[in-house]
């Protein structure tokens, strides 16, 4: 018979305005199985668990139940003081009175009722709680990073550098993500790609991580220091190791493919390299857009190849899957822009001289379209009117986006900038809502632009741009001055929004981690755990997870790296040991089987009974339900526990 | 108006609307403009009684047109 | 023949009687028949912004109510009657008090088992486009006819849901398998000014005059329309057309329906489309070196 004490928390007047505590203490002690009760106003505090400790020491107490607020908030915290004090930390159960009685009814004779009924059920079950260990598993000292953008490539080296291993898979031919497609960064103006460039190239030079490009999460079992994944890669019809990227295969190829690095606004070669400073440095042969592999309808690539000596390319390849074995994951899939051909009223996709900033962002980059010059995509001119439109299909909870994309401000101001640089005797406007300028030197930023480059700040949205005689009409409002403002433009760039990479929902799905509402990656707490996500053992860095500039981007993913690797830091981890167990009376009937959601149950074919995987077991009780036979059982909530506790609630 | 300044009542630009809720199609927060100008407007109707003065307009003008004026921009 | 609920509306019965006798006439010539509904009265021509307005919406209630008896769907051909009817009908299919009260001080109670439907969407859904195509006799040789959709047809889409709001097409659609060339430009859903130019039509020509404006310079040399209070306001914004004055100064509108019955190979006089009218309509046909095709 266990010595049971029960602890009863005010929680300030949360619970005691309520419910009437003394009620509770008075009437449980005299109850037979109850050798203590007492109550404190705050138990979670260092007295309250002062008082605990030393209750369970002068009267010998081996179990306890905490009524106070839900078990989701303390009790871990009270597990640890049972625990600290000599006893088995499952012989501790929380009677959560709190959000189950007193912050959601009024009457207090029926919420002190109520409060009566979730102590028993607590103490019948503590009383039949087993004294469970918890359960060790290793942990796979590796991790896997998804996206080999600046925040996968910052993280992968954070690991790496601190002596683990690192997969870095990588959908496109070549790290470098977004970060590779711009032109400089703000507020430093540095050259985007030579920043960025060294860290690609540590990236593949160091020894503990291995680059998949091409690549994508196909499937992922296991838990939290153990994660068993496939990774499918496409066909390499290059050997990335041989491949000197000496570019005679891209001459001679004849399928012409709008090119994806310049969002359309030049042209590749079916087989090419991403962009100038690609990692690895190798060349892609894209499949698709190839005239044909089986049969193989060209082969001119290889023949060029093959005559150089360099001999890299073998064009029947297969696909492959690797087979991974990690401890943990960092999602760090990036974002791409919101469609602006949905914008009908600002004319992308009818009129070719408006263009999104990540369009013009190319345009600007010394290897992009025009070479670093500013033209309009219909006639090849030089702009002399300029209009940028921030918010694009932002801010617009009724329209297009909800939420601010964070960048869009900051990169205007840097693009109006560079167009008045290039060209000294051209006009550009800014329709702007607000400036959005909050991060380190941001808005000493903006301020330079608009008064070194003479730019024209407008506050007001644009209502519609349309084409006439060649230019464009861009109808706004300037709301400082109250007025309706028309201006002929050259050309429009439109601040479009940042959303989730595609894909993003299926590997969402494939890694059991939930996304938020606009398909981003959901963290565990917006607060206090912006780097993991609810799901054990995934974390989050960069865009994926939310919008955000580089430093914030570098940072999380720095952040997300040390989470991964204080989860490596201990070869083993504890789980959870309130998992299913199969009772002898078990006859192999195998209806359980499937209907694990973890795959946690096997047959075992000597003994003929079902088995668990204790490690992999959630304890969520689907097969206990199930069992015809009730030959499975929850430790810790048997079916006698669940009538004791039954039986308390009708007594 | 809720923060008691009721010369937006004498507005000209309430009798400008002609219902034709662009800005609400257009509107990122969902506001419809022309559903307050016509709030306005009753008041201010409400208040100073109004009959439209329709003399100079030709006999071509269809009914359509002349009802709905007398029902938007007058009291009735 | 087939035979679908028909409201005329006030204005149809007189200025308009153009649109009734084109529309009546294309039905013929498809092989159904617009049956006018019992009983018919003024629709109000708006539909007050004001909710608690309920006043204004007895009389729409009316007309459904007494539509009720003889079928479930309504079709209308004015723009405004089928703003006013459509959203009236939605309002009383929420059952709310206010549909209550309306109700109750109604002779006839009406519950929302009417839809409401426009001409377009009986040529479209029930018709056909590809029937009507077939069923050309004198196709419209590169008409450059500007569509001009105004407001009351489209706004506001969560009630109206009758076609992009932004960027609709169905009269284009239309147009096309009469063998025209329809002419896209920026101003074809802006507001033509409409009430306004009763009273201070200062503010609603200037209105009407981008429109024209705008639809000329893309190469349109015809407009069309669905309501007749846009037709007067696009017209009357213009100088008055000289005797002998070409189509570059004068942008005539007429209906859809008169353009429908031309290539249905139906006679201007059936159609009530006058000499001006039909002149405009052959020097439409003449391409022009500006502006941009639809396609």
């Amino acid at each position: 018979m266990k010595r049971v004490g029960l602890f009863v928390c005010h929680c300030g007047l949360n619970i005691a305005r309520t419910v009437d505590i003394k009620d509770i203490v008075e009437k449980t002690s005299k109850r037979s199985d109850i050798v203590f009760a007492a109550d404190h106003k705050y138990l979670c505090s260092e007295p309250g668990q002062a008082l605990i400790k030393d209750s369970i020491r002068q009267h010998k107490l081996d179990a306890i139940v905490v009524a106070a607020c839900s078990p989701a908030m303390h009790e871990a915290t009270f597990k640890t003081i049972a625990q600290l004090s000599g006893l088995n930390k499952y012989n501790c159960e929380i009677a959560n009175i709190r959000e189950q009685s007193s912050w959601v009814h009024d009457d207090p004779q029926k919420a002190t009722e109520k409060a009566h009924i979730i102590v028993s059920e607590a103490i019948e079950k503590v009383k039949l709680n087993e004294p469970l260990q918890p359960i060790t598993v290793p942990v796979t000292r590796k991790v896997l990073i998804i996206g080999g953008g600046i925040a996968g490539i910052r993280a992968s080296l954070d690991v790496a550098n601190a002596g683990y291993q690192v997969y870095l898979v990588e959908k496109s031919g070549s790290i470098g993500g977004r970060m590779a497609q711009l032109s400089e960064t703000f507020p430093t103006l540095d050259c985007a790609i030579c920043i960025l460039g060294p860290l690609m190239v540590e990236v593949y030079r160091h020894p503990n991580i291995k680059l998949l490009r091409l690549s994508q999460v196909e499937e992922v079992r296991g838990y939290i220091g153990n994660f068993k994944v496939k990774v499918r890669q496409e066909p390499e019809y290059v050997d990335v190791a041989k491949c000197n990227a000496c570019g005679e295969c891209a001459k001679v190829c004849p399928a012409d493919v709008p090119n994806e690095f310049d969002f359309g606004l030049t042209w590749r070669k079916a087989i090419y390299t991403p962009f100038a400073q690609a990692v690895p440095p190798a060349y892609v042969l894209d499949a698709k857009n190839c005239l044909g592999l089986l049969p193989q309808a060209c082969g001119e690539c290889k023949k060029a190849c093959d005559q150089l000596g360099t001999a890299c390319m073998n064009l029947d390849a297969w696909p492959q899957t690797h087979e991974l074995e990690v401890g943990a994951i960092i999602v760090a899939t990036g974002y791409e822009l919101y469609d602006a051909t949905k914008l009908t009223e600002y004319g992308y996709g009818t009129c070719p001289d408006v263009m999104t900033s990540i369009e013009f962002e190319r345009m600007l980059s010394a290897s992009g379209p025009t070479l670093g010059e500013i033209r309009r995509p219909s006639d090849g001119r030089v702009p002399r009117e300029i209009v940028f439109i921030q918010c694009a299909g932002q801010r617009e909870p009724e329209t297009a986006l909800p939420y601010c994309s964070k960048i869009c401000c900051m990169y205007t101001a840097r693009h109006a900038m560079m167009f008045r640089e290039k060209v000294p005797e051209g006009q550009a406007y800014v329709f702007y809502m607000d400036i959005r300028a909050g991060g380190k030197g941001y808005e000493e930023f903006v301020k330079r632009c608009q008064e070194e480059r003479g730019l024209l700040y407008l506050r007001g949205r644009v209502a519609k741009v349309y084409e006439e005689n060649g230019k464009l009409i861009v109808k706004g409002v300037d709301t400082i001055s109250g007025k309706r403002v028309q201006i002929n433009a050259d050309l429009v760039v439109l601040a479009v929004g940042m959303i989730p990479s595609a894909g993003s929902k299926e590997l969402a799905s494939t890694l059991k981690a939930s996304l938020d509402a606009n398909g981003f990656f959901s963290e565990a707490h917006p607060k206090l755990r912006p780097l993991e996500s609810p799901t054990a053992g995934i974390y989050l860095a960069g865009a994926g997870q939310a919008p955000k500039d580089i430093p914030e981007t570098v940072a999380q993913a720095s952040g997300a790296a040390a989470k991964a690797l204080d989860l490596l830091s201990s070869p083993t981890l504890e789980r959870e040991p309130t998992v299913a167990q199969v009772l002898e009376t078990c006859s192999g009937c195998g209806i359980c089987i499937p209907l694990c959601p973890y795959e946690a149950l096997t047959l075992n074919a000597n003994t003929n009974q079902a088995e668990v995987s204790e490690a992999l077991c959630e304890g969520c009780g689907t097969c206990v339900a199930s069992c015809p036979s009730s030959s499975l059982s929850l430790r810790n909530l048997t079916d006698q526990q669940i009538l004791a506790m039954i039986e308390a609630i009708v007594a | 108006m809720q923060l008691g300044l009721q010369e937006v009542l004498d507005a000209k630009s309430l009798w400008l609307c002609a219902t034709c809720f662009a800005c609400e199609t257009q509107c990122p927060r969902g506001l419809d403009v022309s559903k307050i100008c016509e709030a306005l407007r009753t008041i201010k109707l409400r208040q100073d009684p109004y009959e439209l003065n329709i003399e100079a307009v030709s006999a071509d003008i269809p009914q359509q047109g002349l009802v709905s004026a007398y029902r938007k921009l007058s009291s009735y | 023949m087939q035979s679908y609920l028909y409201f005329p509306g006030c204005t149809l019965r007189t200025v308009a009687k153009d649109y009734d006798a084109s529309a009546k006439a294309c039905a013929r010539a498809l092989g159904f028949e617009l049956k006018e509904m019992q009983g018919w009265l003024c629709c109000g021509a708006v539909l007050s912004n004001v909710e608690d307005n309920l006043m204004t919406r007895a009389g729409p209630n009316r007309i459904l109510a007494r539509a009720q008896q003889e079928s479930d769907r309504l079709v209308t051909l004015c723009a405004g009657c089928y703003n006013v009817l459509k959203r009236t009908d939605l309002r009383a299919k929420l059952a709310s008090p206010a549909q209550q009260s309306i109700n109750t001080f109604n002779e006839d109670s009406y519950n929302g088992r009417v839809d409401v439907v426009h001409f377009l969407e009986i040529l479209r859904d029930q018709v056909g486009f590809d029937a009507i195509e077939k069923a050309v006799k004198a196709p419209l040789k590169g008409v450059r006819v500007g569509a001009y959709y105004g407001c009351l047809l489209l706004r506001p889409f969560e009630e109206m849901k009758f076609d992009d709001p932004n960027r609709p097409s169905i009269l284009e659609n239309l147009l096309m398998r009469l063998g025209c060339t329809p002419i896209d430009y920026p101003a074809r859903t802006d507001c033509c000014g409409s009430y306004l130019s009763v009273g201070s039509s200062e503010n609603s020509q200037p209105m009407s005059a981008t429109i024209v404006k705008s639809a000329h310079s893309c190469g349109a040399r015809l407009l069309t329309v669905g309501c007749p209070l846009c037709k007067y306001n696009l017209e009357s914004s213009q100088i008055p057309r000289a005797k002998n004055a070409s189509a570059e100064k004068f942008l005539p509108v007429v209906y859809f329906t008169q353009l429908l019955g031309l290539a249905l190979g139906l006679r201007p006089e059936e159609l009530e489309l006058d000499m001006q009218q039909m002149q405009a309509i052959r020097e439409a046909q003449i391409p022009t070196s500006e502006g941009r095709d639809r396609h």
